[in-house]
């Protein structure tokens, strides 16, 4: 293996570790506010609130995942195409019964 | 559907594991320590560990995820008072987090690399926001080639391959730029 080829390799595995700090990170802040929010529902203390007062953390704060995942957006992109295809269904079906309505009409 | 397949598919049913066995996980180990806080800092390393796991899709699980979860916080209690860790095995199948442990000693050593990666890594996100995202669906949403060439818009999985490497490329000239 070349040395440079071993660099990449040594890299790769820096970024690899990286990421995985970076989630692991993530994933410790939420379960923390979970943790916090659990607390606050066993034993409720009385809070005065102070300055602004309908600010409120929810555990939707803590989803930084920064990209939606592939497999949402294909299944997206694909109830998408289902349903213009259910669309051009429905007007040839409507342009069709005028037709034929149309045609009833001057045959009579 | 199991919890197994449920954290397999949802990025965030751990949040409601952590709700489902918290109680009962804390109950069990209480008769190793009474400090709550450092109960919550076991629970959650070990929730980790098991979403790391699920990620991987040759894991199996041969018990229920409470009694896994109770394992990997027991072996985390021998290893952290420094003692060799007992390695609580169900049905042939052994917690051992050592992988998870092993990673995380890797990522504690090579801090001041990781911190100056970050900084790199906030930078390209900037500049190179498409190779950034790329990088970001492979290591950290641990997406397959196919699924990133499919969402992103490569030809094909080898072709998204090849973008990576010259992605990860321009990337640590950056990261030997910030030396």
């Amino acid at each position: 293996m070349s040395a440079e080829q071993e660099q990449m390799d040594q890299f790769e595995r820096l970024l690899e570790l990286g990421f995985l700090r970076e989630r692991r990170k993530e994933m410790k802040r939420r379960l923390q506010f979970e943790e916090h929010y659990i607390e606050r529902l066993t034993s409720p203390k009385i809070e005065y609130p102070k300055g602004i007062k309908f600010q409120k953390t929810t555990s939707a704060d803590f989803d930084k995942i920064k990209f939606r995942g592939a497999t949402r957006i294909l299944e997206e992109k694909r109830q998408a195409k289902i349903k213009k295809i259910k669309n051009y269904m429905i007007f040839i079906a409507l342009i069709v019964i005028a037709l034929a309505a149309v045609l009833y009409y001057f045959s009579e | 559907m199991t919890e197994l397949e449920l954290l397999r598919n949802d990025a965030h049913y751990y949040t409601i594991v952590y709700r489902q066995h918290r109680a009962v996980v804390y109950q069990h180990l209480k008769q190793f320590t009474n400090d709550e806080a450092y109960l919550a800092d076991l629970f959650q390393d070990a929730i980790i560990v098991l979403f790391e796991k699920a990620r991987d899709p040759e894991f199996t699980l041969t018990c229920s995820v409470r009694t896994y979860l109770i394992a990997i916080c027991r072996n985390q209690i021998f290893k952290r008072a420094g003692r060799t860790p007992e390695i609580v095995s169900l049905e042939g199948e052994p917690t051992n987090y050592n992988d998870w442990l092993g990673n995380q000693v890797e990522i504690e050593r090579k801090k001041s690399q990781l911190d100056r990666l970050d900084a790199a890594l906030r930078e390209f996100e900037y500049m190179a926001k498409k190779c950034y995202e790329l990088l970001y669906r492979f290591f950290y949403m641990k997406e397959s080639f196919e699924l990133i060439a499919k969402v992103m818009g490569y030809t094909n999985a080898d072709n998204a391959k090849n973008q990576k490497a010259r992605c990860q490329k321009k990337l640590r000239e950056l990261y030997l730029e910030e030396k």
